[in-house]
């Protein structure tokens, strides 16, 4: 007994009703996604960890504050202990900080390899607009474990006074 | 959304604390409040006693010393109940957190509710002992300010959770205090926490050595970078920048 030849009307029937199953699915893992987020948008976004095991390396936190003269760039260092330690650079549009740890860190019974690492060193690269700043004028300073650097902005524009 | 999802303080050991005076310690401004409690826990050797169910929150355990533990937790000593976290409250909880924080302390006949934190100081890395200020919910947490020598807080905006603790610790007439120490934005703020516990000290008549706080500051800093982290993001979220702005009232 032959099989009766499916019309091609039955055919764009399956492939819509498979279509639509996928949307379906699709929907609800968007809508999972966003109730999960709203709920605990912290823990289930994807922050990376704050350090690097292939380069022994510790990510520091920072801030950065712009007023009309200049960019200020505040680095947390904590196990650092003298500002001969810190090497500050800039290039292509970035600022790079590194910074050696005293005694380097060791979370000694915590997770099941990071165990056995030992961070020695901060590094940040922190994305600065280069060609706005007067280079030469740049400064730092280095107190209780906290970096401040000053990135001063060209001077633009021309000042007008009021007779 | 929060009056979809429960939150309820479940007790795992008895608390028959006679009127027990209620610590709060939760991921705010610095740390600050985490950072004290997490001390208290250790040079105090409170005991785990129970912790916050929620659908709020992300399901997972924490593992110290191979036991599991949840995120938010009840600690205990004598007539000392004490809360604290290991992730920040996200927005949507910090509602019926606070109020059921206030209901069962309530129903516990608690004296009051003590809050730790910190108040973001521009200035920060120029102070040597931060200064601690309190906001009072009525007359005799008030009172209670003034015994310890708190500076009171005039004028200025609280956002978040200590807020929510506040009018709902007014409006169920269990005194509320809390106690905000000069502190670093953005990052853990060790120092910060050692002059919060010091007031603490005083109030409930405990002895809490900040010795050991102090010699692990920098490790502290190191190891509370990935939660300050998670907690700014929450802070910003809900506009805990206002409490820097001035505040439009009585101008």
């Amino acid at each position: 007994m032959s099989r009766r030849r499916r019309t091609i009307w039955e055919e764009f029937d399956e492939l819509f009703n498979r279509m639509w199953e996928e949307f379906e699915h699709m929907r609800e893992e968007i809508e999972r996604r966003i109730t999960e987020s709203a709920r605990y948008p912290d823990w289930s976004c994807s922050t990376k960890p704050l350090w690097d095991s292939s380069r022994k390396c510790l990510e520091p936190l920072y801030d950065i504050h712009e007023t009309e003269d200049a960019i200020e760039v505040t680095v947390d260092l904590p196990g650092v202990e003298d500002k001969k330690d810190i090497s500050i650079n800039i290039k292509e549009n970035m600022l790079e900080i590194e910074a050696k740890i005293k005694k380097p860190v060791r979370f000694e019974r915590w997770g099941t390899s990071q165990r056995e690492m030992a961070f020695a060193h901060y590094y940040k690269q922190i994305q600065i607009p280069e060609e706005k700043i007067d280079l030469e004028k740049a400064k730092a300073t280095f107190k209780n474990g906290i970096l401040r650097v000053i990135l001063p902005l060209k001077k633009k524009g021309f000042r007008i006074n009021i007779e | 959304m929060s009056e979809k999802y429960s939150v309820k303080i479940i007790e795992e050991k008895p608390i028959d604390s006679k009127e027990p005076i209620v610590i709060i310690g939760l991921p705010d401004v610095g740390l600050v409040g985490t950072i004290s409690a997490f001390h208290m826990v250790q040079e105090l050797k409170m005991e785990y006693v129970g912790f916050i169910e929620s659908d709020l929150l992300p399901p997972m355990m924490f593992v110290h010393k191979t036991e599991i533990y949840p995120p938010v937790r009840v600690y205990k000593l004598n007539n000392i109940l004490l809360v604290t976290s290991e992730i920040p409250i996200s927005e949507y909880m910090i509602r019926p957190l606070a109020k059921e924080i206030v209901a069962w302390a309530k129903a516990k006949n608690a004296k009051f509710i003590i809050t730790l934190g910190g108040i973001a100081a521009p200035n920060r890395m120029e102070i040597d002992m931060p200064e601690c200020f309190s906001v009072f919910s009525d007359k005799s947490a008030g009172q209670l300010a003034q015994k310890s020598k708190l500076t009171p807080l005039e004028e200025g905006v609280m956002v978040g959770m200590y807020a929510e603790l506040l009018k709902h610790g007014r409006r169920q007439g269990i005194p509320v205090l809390t106690i905000l120490a000069q502190s670093f934005d953005r990052y853990p703020d060790p120092g910060a926490a050692a002059s919060v516990l010091n007031k603490v000290s005083e109030l409930i008549d405990v002895r809490i050595s900040v010795e050991e706080l102090v010699k692990r500051a920098e490790e502290i800093r190191i190891k509370m970078r990935e939660l300050m982290q998670k907690t700014d993001q929450t802070l910003r979220r809900i506009g805990k920048a206002q409490e820097l702005e001035v505040p439009p009232m009585y101008t």
